[in-house]
């Protein structure tokens, strides 16, 4: 669904979930985005993983921050 | 010792000054006895919001330096039979000139006379925010359903854990239940999810907090109205006591009906 179809009070949602990742981490986009292909090196060596599905969350968990990453693999690598 | 605690949100024009007020009030309805600080210095209004702008003699800066006792800078409400105290802010100074520490002692002091301290907290998350929130041992996060106000509202959050205030819960106030059901306002839940911290209460958008403003009445002091329920249900819950947000109910809580009949 398009931005265009979708209530508003979901993409406001969507935007304040993404923004606070990067507030609560102060890491920028790029940053990011960069953390997400080490984290991709590093896992993808023993699983063979769906890069395209990695999820990468900082909650506030019983007050104090914790990093969320769900990364989905399609199998595993024999070694 | 009173519990002392800091209502602020980041953002300003939230309701931050009328959230202290209207808590403030409807505790005393509870028997409780309340103090209501006002820290937004330079900026005084939690004064006008009660309407007692013409009683205030000293302020909390004088008392912090000396130039007289908290007794005699303490104003009375006008409703609540002395269980209602307010000490205003110096218009004459700056943030800057709250000395953490004095403030820290004379909040202390005071709490030993009072079931609750509020802090009422300036806008920002400088000097006077941090003032504010140093004596805290718990804070109440004012946060209206926009994307600006919650942004706001998690950095203070963390801030306030970042200096151990961890007792952190929300009020979500100037909530619209029309725009709710058109889907074009942030849900109570949504903020709950993103901000991962507590409810502890849900304000209606209510003219009549309008109305008690203009007069310089408390609302929750002065009338029965949806949003007067909501300040009662938030004092409810501070003392313990979980009763349901009546603002998201689509009938009327029996607290509200009951407060209606009054």
């Amino acid at each position: 669904m398009t931005w265009l179809h979708k209530a508003t009070n979901e993409i406001a949602r969507e935007r304040l979930t993404f923004i606070l990742v990067q507030d609560r981490s102060q890491l920028s986009p790029a940053v990011m985005e960069q953390m997400k292909e080490e984290l991709v090196a590093v896992i993808g060596k023993y699983f063979d993983i769906d890069k395209t599905q990695i999820q990468l969350s900082v909650e506030r968990q019983a007050g104090r921050q914790v990093v969320e990453t769900s990364i989905p693999i399609n199998g595993l690598r024999h070694l | 010792m009173g519990r002392v605690i800091v209502v602020t949100s980041g953002k300003g024009g939230v309701g931050k000054t009328t959230t202290t007020a209207n808590v403030g009030g409807a505790l005393t309805t509870l028997g409780k006895k309340v103090l209501l600080v006002d820290m937004d210095v330079g900026l005084r209004n939690l004064d006008l919001v009660m309407g007692l702008e013409n009683r205030v003699v000293y302020t909390f800066m004088d008392v912090l330096e000396g130039r007289c006792t908290a007794e005699q800078a303490m104003v009375k409400e006008k409703h609540a039979g002395g269980a209602l105290m307010l000490l205003a802010a110096s218009q004459l100074h700056n943030k800057q000139d709250l000395d953490l520490d004095k403030v820290k002692e004379a909040v202390a002091a005071l709490s030993t006379e009072f079931d609750y301290v509020f802090l009422d907290s300036p806008a920002g998350i400088e000097h006077g925010f941090e003032a504010s929130s140093a004596p805290a041992e718990q804070a109440l996060i004012v946060v209206t359903p926009d994307v600006t106000s919650v942004r706001d509202a998690d950095r203070v959050i963390g801030l306030l854990e970042n200096k151990g205030v961890r007792n952190c819960s929300l009020i979500v106030n100037k909530y619209d239940r029309t725009l709710i059901e058109r889907k074009k306002q942030l849900t109570s839940d949504d903020i709950v999810d993103v901000l991962g911290t507590e409810l502890v209460g849900v304000v209606p958008e209510d003219k009549a907090i309008l109305d008690a403003t203009n007069r310089g009445d408390i609302l929750v002091l002065s009338q029965s109205t949806p949003a007067a329920a909501a300040y009662l249900e938030i004092a409810c819950r501070l003392e313990g006591d979980e009763t349901n947000f009546s603002a998201l109910s689509t009938g009327h809580s029996l607290l509200s009906l009951f407060w209606r009949q009054k």
